[in-house]
Formats: C-alpha cells, sequence, structure tokens
C-alpha cells in the first residue's frame, strides 16, 4: 500500500480536531455569557457584586479616617465634595407611590414617583437654600444623577426604591416654603396622589458620598486667575 | 500503523490549534457547526471502519468528509429557511451512523485480535 493517502488524512484529521475545539470552545464561551444564565444565577452574581461592593465602600470609609485630614482639604472643601458626614436643620421629606385604587383606563405610569419627580424636588429644595442633600442616604453631590433605570431609580449610581426619604440641611421654614408653593411641585404631586410628607427637623444627619473620586477627565487649569 | 499515529497527530494538532486559534462563531451559526462536526465525525469513523476492512478509497473518504459537512450544515440551514428543525434529523441519522460504525469498528478490532 503506497503512502500517499497519509497526507490528505492528515489533513483531514487536523481539520477535524480544529472544529471540534472551535465549537467547544465556542460552547463554553457561550455558557459562561451573560445571555443564557438563569434569573437566578444573575440574581446571585447581582448580590455578591452588591456584597462587595458595601464591604468596599467601608474600605473606602476606614482609610479615609485613617488618611486623618490632609493638609490640602479644608473643612470647606470637604463639606463641597461630600467627603465627609453632615449634620444641621433641615427637612426631610418622604415621598411614595399612590396608594389610591386606579381607575379603569387611567395610566399607572401617573400614580408611581419618577426621577423626574425627585429631580425637581431636589432642585426646589436647592433653590430653598439647601446645603447638602441625600435621597435614600445617596448624597448628592456635584456628579450625581437621578435618572431613571427600568423600574427603578438610579442615585449615583445605586438604585433605590420607594419610599423616597429626601433629607436636606438648611433653613427648614425657607425650604418648606418653596416646596409648599402654591402651584409648586407638592401641589402638583399630591394632584396624582403621590404621597409626599414633609418634617422640620432641628438635626438632620446626611451621610458622607460614598462613591470614589469621579474626577477622569477635568483637569484643574493652573492659572491664577478665573478665565472668564 | 502510520496511518493511525497521522490520524491521531492530526487530531491533536487540530485541537490545539482551535484551542488557542481566537475564532469565534456567532451563537446562531453554532447549530449549523455542531451538524457539519457531526457529520465531520461520521465521516472520520467511517473512515477508521473502512480502513480495518481493507476497503479504505481516498477518494471516496475525502469527498465524502467535505460533502457531509457541507451538506449537513446547508440541510440544517434549509430547514430552518422553511421552518422545520431539520438539523434534528441530521442528529438523528449522524448519530445512529456513528454507533452503527463504532459497533462494526469494536467487532472488526475484536476479530483481529481474539479470534473464538
Amino acid at each position: 500500500m503506497k503512502n500517499n493517502w497519509l497526507i490528505p488524512v492528515g489533513v483531514v484529521s487536523i481539520v477535524m480536531g480544529f472544529l471540534l475545539s472551535t465549537q467547544i470552545r465556542n460552547q463554553i464561551d457561550y455558557r459562561q455569557s451573560l445571555p443564557s444564565r438563569r434569573v437566578e444565577d444573575l440574581m446571585v452574581l447581582l448580590k455578591n457584586a452588591e456584597e462587595a461592593k458595601a464591604g468596599l465602600e467601608k474600605e473606602v470609609q476606614t482609610l479615609r479616617a485613617q488618611a486623618g485630614d490632609g493638609s490640602r482639604h479644608t473643612d470647606a472643601t470637604d463639606l463641597a465634595a461630600g467627603a465627609v458626614a453632615v449634620q444641621g436643620p433641615g427637612l426631610e421629606v418622604v415621598v411614595s407611590d399612590s396608594a389610591k385604587p386606579l381607575q379603569k383606563g387611567e395610566d399607572p405610569n401617573i400614580a408611581i414617583v419618577h426621577n423626574d419627580d425627585l429631580l425637581r424636588l431636589v432642585n426646589e429644595l436647592r433653590s430653598g437654600g439647601a446645603e447638602a442633600i441625600s435621597v435614600n442616604g445617596q448624597r448628592l453631590v456635584d456628579t450625581s444623577e437621578i435618572t431613571c433605570a427600568g423600574s427603578t431609580i438610579l442615585v449615583n449610581q445605586s438604585r433605590i426604591t420607594p419610599p423616597f426619604v429626601i433629607k436636606s440641611i438648611g433653613n427648614p421654614e425657607t425650604m418648606s416654603a418653596a416646596l409648599s408653593l402654591r402651584g409648586g411641585i407638592i401641589e402638583y404631586l399630591q394632584f396624582y396622589g403621590i404621597q409626599v410628607s414633609i418634617s422640620k427637623k432641628t438635626e438632620v444627619l446626611i451621610p458622607m458620598y460614598s462613591g470614589g473620586s469621579h474626577y477622569r477627565y477635568a483637569k484643574p487649569v493652573k492659572q491664577p486667575e478665573n478665565p472668564s | 500503523m502510520m496511518g493511525a499515529i497521522v490520524t491521531l497527530g492530526g487530531l491533536i494538532l487540530g485541537i490545539l490549534l482551535g484551542a488557542f486559534f481566537p475564532l469565534s462563531i456567532p451563537q446562531y451559526l453554532s447549530k449549523y457547526f455542531a451538524v457539519a462536526i457531526l457529520a465531520a465525525l461520521d465521516t472520520g469513523f467511517g473512515g477508521i471502519r473502512s480502513s480495518l476492512e481493507e476497503r479504505f478509497g481516498l477518494t471516496v473518504f475525502i469527498s465524502g468528509f467535505v460533502a457531509n459537512t457541507l451538506l449537513a450544515a446547508g440541510l440544517a440551514y434549509l430547514g430552518d429557511q422553511l421552518g422545520i428543525d431539520l438539523y434534528l434529523a441530521a442528529i438523528v441519522v449522524f448519530g445512529v451512523r456513528i454507533f452503527e460504525n463504532l459497533a462494526k469498528i469494536r467487532r472488526l478490532i475484536l476479530g483481529r485480535f481474539w479470534t473464538f
């Protein structure tokens, strides 16, 4: 028997091995990718990630405490950056979805609190002179967002759910007046059945901003005077 | 003997190549790929069997390998276009044939080494 069949058979087996392992590798990759995971798996993953995040946030806090007050930081910059927890007189506003049963044909969307409702509340608080604000324990800093993410609301990239507790430090009278203006935000929300309660407090505690440094693109300009 | 070495060596080389060559198959093509592999496996076992029976034909083997692979994938694709799972038929046919070939190979090897 001549050996001229060796090369073709070798080539065929190389092709076969190649096909086999490529397909197997791809199947393994696919099984490990997200879409084929079941909801339960994803929930476990999410829970683990959230636990890891909570642990890391604790670490940030202890490390910040260890770092002490660096020379560059002053109380004023810490306050402005949300790097310290603050307390003082202020308001606690609790907002939750409408408890009224929906009438037939009514849009269920009007009965729930949306991100723009929270945004408007926060905006009114600021116009009423709020110095520090937190929503469900998330300190609002200069880069904080209040966005809609499916059925939940994102603040500082954390999901928050009703009831929404908005704490603010400032003059309680001014701030509650700003909210309760005729035709203002509270009236607007109550028109749709959203439950809003305002309580003036002599002592409100607002936690520090728990995220990391959030300046990657903006760099300070080394110039004595501000370009304007 | 040479044949076994070349075949095994080729398989191992191919598997290593496939493991490290970053070729990714989109998920929707993966089904056709799997059917093609099944056809290729069938042809491979058929080749082993025919060489044990000492009626191995190179042209039949190579043409069978190429044609079976392409036809299986093509039929699976056609089935998808028609809205029937024709690839299931390919899986059944090639699966049965692989088992038949394996049984034949086992008997041939047994017959070669142990004669009762």
